[in-house]
């Protein structure tokens, strides 16, 4: 081993265990948030506020943190999907009550569209983050109501969630296009967790078909949806 | 889907972090469990779970430096099946990823939950996983108590149910069809869940099936195909590399078992495997280091065993005798995980006398002859203290020390004894044979005729280079068989003289007639071929130096 890959390896060793040591100390502390505001609920606008900022904060770092490993294992790890029957209204809900606190300090609505037995081939914890990644985003855009749904279309799972609000903007709308081109890998951080998305929607491969991800705006009543297929 | 049994059960919590403990704790009171029991490690965990019977248990993964983990607790609740009935085993970790940890152990729990999550996330998951506990107890009860028949009925009247444990149920069905050997029944099922969809647990079904049934070509096959769709599902490189191990593929056993190991190096299980085949193939060096992990594993685990310390021992010696390896800190390895195991087992007297026999190879390997005899004699006194005869295995080791430290005529001897001992004895006598010039057990007198038969098939149609690969896999297996010795020399003789001098052929041919010369004396029916062979090696004309790569 050379200097190089030695200093290399020993960089992504303390990564992987300051990430871990991260996680830990962001899992208190939101606990911690989580209990404050269970013991001393806030009492005005502003500190409804103020939680809801530590709440997002914490929770987008801590998406942030998994979405970098994943990636990284990913590319140059031993990580690969492991896909598996699921039930998908457990993936949702186990989403669902992860990010619980977030949705409830932003005062989000979150409707469920899925079949009670609806089951599909996919790795439950990398569709999971997906699924988280884009809740975390959607509850700083959305003004009242969230909808995840799930439906059997041509022999592919296609999820969907749609929110209230402005919509994706223009850039983030050609995005997934530009991934499949090779034209653009990501240049920003919103953009991170779509190049997550596509990562992981095209990792889904069954039968030649590939998974794929798409974003599209909801026209006159605001709002954007965001579309996973797997096949 | 809430689940509305909570005041009812009993739960385990394992954690040592008390801080973590307590706030776990106050959770699980909000969902109105009453019965909860809380440790800091380990020990007391299993100690717990010896004496009450729980519904639910939650684990921490990572349980401090140098402790068990709670992988190792789950291994061995598994293990000795003390957790009744499925009660649901979840395990908390902080890693990442559940694959990084998991994609490396032989045991998975039932689920698992990433640090940090909520008292939402928490009992959404325990929901779902007491839930599905319920619908499915009845089947997990007949299992339990042995009463397939009534498991079978109860699975196949949830699948004609509908609904989502449809899947789970035909998984449980297959396997209890296996169980009783209904193997057409078990195909069927197989073979119906493969109609909608590729999927890992059926194909190793169906794989299962036939091997069962003997189909070990077809079997080998199947699994082939699903290690290169699913390369991470473990238990079909362990289900293809017995296969191989079967039909007598070893070399291929041994490759299977190192891609899976490469894959997932921390499975003690897996490793002891690997340790075991490539020892059956005399790849040494490769045994040696299976068993060094897997001593290294079992310092945690309930599978370590007194053989796996030993087995290190004894390739650790051969290495270094036999093959004059050079290799650097192992020797130091195998003597500590030698004296690890005394310290860990209460040897018996076979694994006491093998366990000073071991020492005393791996000293005379270290050029240490004096403490090597101290080492043997008392092995031979704690032998000679024996009213009755000693194992097989202690037996052998007594002769493989003896040849080491230089008294051949007295292992001749003994070997001599073992053979009319153990007459009739297939298992010992296989045990034997590699000791052996002519192998003394049925199979392996058969392995010996059908590997010799390939070989001179091969040597005859010219097929030179095969014949000799076929001769080298026969030596590995029967490493003081003449026959075979003399006729790898004479493939590498015929491969050189069709396609010229080859400085590696060469040393292997010169060396494999010493072999030969070394255990035969001038009257051994086969000297007179020796020779002839001998004579034609040394007549092969060196080709003279490229010059370009010298």
């Amino acid at each position: 081993m050379n200097d190089e890959e030695d200093f290399y390896f020993n960089f992504v060793n303390m990564l992987n265990t300051s990430v871990c040591d991260m996680k830990n100390s962001l899992g208190l502390l939101l606990h911690t948030i989580d209990d404050i505001r269970t013991e001393m609920p806030p009492q005005n606008e502003k500190q409804v506020k103020y939680f809801a900022t530590l709440q997002y904060q914490a929770s987008r770092m801590n998406g942030e943190l998994i979405k970098l490993l994943t990636i990284h294992q990913l590319e140059h790890g031993n990580l690969t999907v492991q896909s598996d029957e699921c039930i998908v209204l457990d993936t949702f809900e186990e989403q669902l009550a992860l990010n619980d606190s977030l949705m409830k300090i932003h005062d989000l609505t979150v409707r469920v569209d899925c079949d009670y037995d609806l089951v599909w081939h996919y790795d439950s914890e990398l569709v999971g983050s997906v699924i988280q990644s884009v809740l975390i985003n959607l509850s700083q855009y959305t003004s009242h109501c969230l909808t995840l749904c799930a439906v059997i279309q041509d022999r592919k799972l296609v999820i969907t969630i749609t929110n209230d609000g402005e919509g994706y903007t223009e850039a983030m709308l050609n995005a997934p296009k530009a991934f499949e081109n090779g034209t653009q890998i990501f240049c920003n951080s919103s953009n991170f967790g779509l190049y997550y998305a596509y990562k992981v929607a095209t990792l889904h491969v069954y039968e030649k078909n590939k998974g794929s991800i798409s974003l599209a705006n909801c026209g006159e009543q605001g709002g954007g949806i965001f579309t996973l297929v797997l096949p | 889907m809430a689940y509305n049994n909570y005041p009812q059960l009993r739960v385990l919590v394992i954690d040592d972090f008390k801080q973590f403990l307590d706030t776990l704790c106050s959770i699980l009171d909000t969902f109105g469990i009453e019965k909860v029991d809380t440790v800091t490690n380990g020990n007391q965990a299993l100690k717990l779970c010896s004496m009450n019977s729980y519904d639910l248990v939650l684990c921490d993964y990572n349980l401090g430096d140098g402790k068990k983990t709670g992988l190792h607790i789950l291994e061995i609740l598994r293990k000795n099946n003390t957790l009744k009935s499925h009660a649901p085993f979840l395990l908390i970790t902080a890693e990442v990823s559940k694959h990084m940890v998991m994609a490396t152990y032989d045991y998975a729990p039932d689920a698992y939950l990433t640090k940090p999550f909520s008292a939402a996330a928490l009992k959404q998951r325990l929901d779902k996983l007491l839930t599905q506990r319920e619908a499915m107890i009845k089947i997990y009860q007949a299992e339990e108590n042995n009463d397939l028949d009534l498991a079978i009925a109860l699975c196949k009247q949830k699948m004609a149910e509908g609904g989502r444990y449809t899947s789970i149920c035909r998984k449980i069905l297959g396997e209890l069809y296996v169980r009783q050997q209904r193997y057409d029944l078990a195909e069927q099922v197989y073979s119906k869940a493969l109609e909608e969809r590729t999927l890992g647990w059926a194909q190793m079904g169906l794989a299962r099936v036939l091997k069962a049934r003997g189909q070990m070509a077809q079997a080998s096959e199947c699994l082939q195909a699903l290690i290169v769709e699913t390369p991470s599902l473990m238990q079909a490189y362990d289900l293809l590399a017995e296969t191989q191990q079967e039909m007598g593929d070893i070399d291929l056993s041994q490759a299977t078992l190192e891609e899976a190991v490469s894959i997932s190096p921390l499975s003690i299980l897996r490793q002891q495997r690997l340790g075991n085949v490539a020892q059956a193939n005399q790849d040494l060096s490769v045994a040696a280091e299976a068993y060094q992990c897997s001593v290294k594993l079992g310092t945690h685990s309930c599978y370590d065993q007194v053989e796996v310390h030993l087995n290190f021992g004894r390739t650790m010696a051969a290495l270094l005798i036999e093959h004059n390896t050079q290799v650097e800190e192992l020797p130091d390895k195998a003597l500590k995980a030698l004296k690890v195991a005394a310290e860990r087992f209460d040897f018996n007297a076979d694994q006491e006398a093998q366990f000073l026999l071991v020492k005393s190879q791996v000293y005379q390997g270290l050029d240490d002859p004096t403490r090597a005899e101290k080492l043997l004699q008392q092995a031979e006194k704690v032998i000679s203290e024996q009213s009755e005869n000693m194992d097989i295995e202690t037996q052998l080791d007594l002769v493989q020390t003896l040849v080491v430290s230089g008294q051949k005529k007295r292992a001749e001897n003994l070997l001599g004894e073992l053979a009319q001992q153990f007459e009739g004895d297939e298992k010992a006598l296989e045990k034997i044979d590699p000791f052996l010039d002519e192998p003394q057990s049925g199979v392996n007198r058969k392995r010996v005729a059908a590997l010799n038969r390939e070989g001179i098939g091969l040597y005859n149609q010219g097929s030179f280079n095969e014949s000799v690969v076929c001769f080298e896999r026969a030596q590995k297996m029967f490493p003081r068989h003449i026959g075979i010795h003399l006729n790898l020399a004479q493939s590498l003789i015929g491969e050189m003289q069709e396609n010229g001098f080859e400085q590696k052929l060469m040393d292997l041919c010169l060396a494999t007639l010493q072999k030969v010369i070394t255990n035969i004396t001038s009257e051994h029916k086969s000297f007179s071929r020796y020779k002839k062979l001998s004579d034609k090696a040394q007549k092969i004309p060196k080709l003279p130096l490229g010059g370009s790569h010298e």
